[in-house]
């Protein structure tokens, strides 16, 4: 039995950079001597600055340690470009030390000498080396150096962690290199930043590939660079590791009382559903009337949108008696509407788990599936299905009901349920299409699975109306409805039916 | 007295250092002290921006100040920016207000070029180090206003 002596506690440091807290596992190990590796242009230093920013104090200060590649007044120059970089640490709580010259001389004790000496004058909290790589290059130039590389890193590691400095090296690393290198072996933490460039995309991408004594989120998480510096969108968005919600076995209402019968008494609540049709056949104002109802019960929702423009939601809400934007006021709604192309699942998981924490959503709607995987990425377009999953899963995982919508690109005769193979994705499906009746275009709709099975069998018209969806009755006396075009059965088959 | 570039009248960082240019009286003549204030400049600065950085820097500011003081072109900082004993020869019989503001417009160069790189606050930040420096071994002359 463990007491609260029996194991060292180690103190998890903020990073400064948001959601990186997260995908570390809390944050970062004190005194642990890690790398930033990637390729050049990836984000390491900014990364790296973002993290000591953060941390440095006057009474634990930071040093920066600045070797050969972008000369130092340029570190300064463009890296206060960023909201993290605060002037008035600088000299005070930041320290910037250049290593050029004993980097130049190839040689590594005078390195090591000239760090030992800086740091045991200031006594850091935070000690960044920007870019050891270079150190490594020059010091392999040498022919029979004084101290061989790995026996450098050791003493360096062990020095900066007796110093109780927590310690970032920065290099420019390809993933091939991780063999039989020393540096990754004695590093405590590994943090991996690539960026892939497809067509006119770019996806930036964190993985922590090693973190010593903390349970890391493992996989690739997509990061970004704006004017606020780096921000990491933890690849499950903080969700899966919530404990599910209990399972729930109410049904809700769709906000339309003949699909709820047809549905078997509503949707059972933390369901995923799809509804399913054509261009117009309704599915955003179901969608609409299915948030309302939630209003009304006291059930918050948000909506993402991926196509239409929110203020088109509102106003088709409005058109229904539906008061969007009062809702919105009240905090029982968000829209979210993400901006289209280069999208990644990470940044959609996350605004929609801040939506979702913000006002405690419990219905929330996804419009449409399709817009979604035109917003997404190439690299994410890829992976289109494990991204759908991902977000169904994560949401109904603490209990939240979702419905999803997708496009169907035949008016007529697509009787497909979904174009990517969505479906084993979701519990319930909502059909809506268009068929030829009579010279008219008619839609009809149908429940064609439902979770827990005791859904109606039946295909009925429908309207859309100003205030919404009206189901009336079953289509009965036609065969080969769902191919858009019904034949009449004869009065004879109709009545064997 | 000079505004500085935030508007208020209190003296920049710079027109601190500078001033130690224009200090009868000290028992020191004006290249002597800019010696000592250039080098209080190389070692904190340096540390910073690297040897060389701070020596090709330095080296941009003579050329600029040059223009209005043609006699700085004889000085040249070595290597890593020192000019320990680059200062006296090139200007015999030069007249101590002349000498002290040619060394002041080297320097004001400094500071400009430093807040064209990386802003005022963080130029200043950095300059006022070596103020500090230069200020400690004023204390520690125990003369007053020499450094």
């Amino acid at each position: 039995m463990n007491s609260d002596t029996s194991k060292v506690r180690i103190r998890q440091l903020p990073t400064g950079v948001p959601g990186l807290d997260a995908v570390l596992g809390g944050g970062l190990p004190e005194y642990s001597f890690n790398v930033i590796a990637g390729a050049p242009g990836c984000g390491k230093t900014t990364m790296a600055q973002q993290i000591l920013f953060a941390n440095a104090t006057p009474e634990a200060p930071a040093i920066f340690f600045t070797v050969l590649g972008e000369p130092p007044l340029k570190v300064l120059r463009y890296q206060q470009q960023f909201d993290f970089f605060d002037s008035s640490k600088v000299e005070s709580s930041v320290r910037f030390v250049n290593l050029s010259m004993e980097v130049m001389n190839q040689d590594l004790e005078a390195v090591l000498e000239r760090i030992t000496k800086e740091v045991e004058n200031t006594t850091p909290g935070i000690v960044v080396v920007d870019s050891f790589r270079n150190i490594v290059r020059k010091a392999d130039s040498v022919e029979k150096p004084e101290i061989d590389m790995q026996n450098f890193i050791q003493r360096l590691a062990l020095f900066l962690t007796s110093w109780q400095a927590t310690t970032f090296l920065v290099g420019e690393y390809l993933l091939d290199e991780m063999r039989n290198n020393a540096l990754f072996t004695v590093a405590d933490g590994l943090l991996w930043l690539t960026q892939n460039i497809e067509r006119n995309s770019m996806e930036r991408k964190l993985q922590i590939m090693k973190l010593r004594g903390q349970a890391s989120l493992s996989g690739l998480h997509t990061f970004r660079i704006t004017s606020e510096g780096v921000r990491v969108f933890p690849r499950n968005a903080g969700l899966m590791e919530r404990r599910p919600e209990a399972f729930d076995v109410r049904r809700i209402s769709t906000g339309v009382p003949t699909l709820d019968e047809m549905l078997g008494g509503g949707i059972p609540a933390g369901d995923s559903v799809l509804i399913t049709g054509a261009a117009g056949s309704g599915k955003s104002t179901l969608c609409t009337q299915f948030i309302a109802e939630g209003a009304k019960n006291g059930e918050p929702g948000v909506i993402v949108v991926f196509e239409e423009q929110p203020p088109k939601y509102v106003s088709r809400a409005l058109e229904m008696g539906f008061d969007m934007e009062a809702t919105i006021a009240d905090k029982e709604l968000e829209v979210i509407y993400l901006r289209p192309l280069d999208l990644s699942v990470d940044e959609t998981l996350f605004a929609v788990r801040e939506a979702v924490e913000r006002i405690g959503a419990k219905r929330v709607v996804i419009d449409s599936l399709s817009g979604f995987e035109i917003g997404l990425s190439p690299h994410a377009q890829a992976d289109f299905r494990e991204s759908v999953y991902r977000l169904v899963f994560a949401l109904t995982n603490i209990g939240v009901t979702v419905v999803n919508t997708v496009e169907m690109s035949s008016i007529l005769t697509d009787v497909r349920l979904a174009t990517h193979d969505i479906s084993f994705l979701t519990d319930d499906i909502i059909l809506q299409r268009y068929v030829e009746l009579d010279g008219q275009l008619q839609r009809i709709t149908g429940v064609v699975k439902s979770r827990r099975g005791n859904h109606s069998k039946e295909l009925r018209r429908y309207d859309v109306s100003e205030k919404g969806l009206v189901i009336g009755d079953a289509l009965t006396g036609y065969s080969d409805i769902l191919t858009g075009f019904p034949r009449q059965l004869e009065a004879r088959q109709t009545a064997n039916r | 007295m000079p505004t500085n570039e935030s508007g208020d009248t209190s003296p920049s960082v710079m027109q601190r250092i500078t001033a130690l240019l224009d200090a009868p009286g000290t028992g020191k003549t004006t290249p002597q002290i800019a010696e000592a204030v250039f080098e209080a400049m190389r070692v904190r600065l340096s540390a910073v921006m690297g040897g060389s950085g701070y020596a090709t820097l330095l080296r941009r500011c003579f050329v600029l100040a040059c223009r209005d003081f043609p006699w700085l072109a004889e000085i040249k900082p070595d290597v890593n920016g020192s000019l320990l004993g680059r200062l006296d020869d090139p200007t015999p019989g030069l007249h101590r207000d002349e000498s002290a503001r040619g060394f002041a417009a080297v320097l004001t160069q400094f500071a400009t070029l430093l807040s064209t790189f990386i802003g005022q606050d963080l130029g200043d930040r950095l300059l006022g180090t070596v103020w500090l420096d230069l200020q400690d071994n004023t204390e520690q002359s125990g003369e007053g206003n020499t450094i």
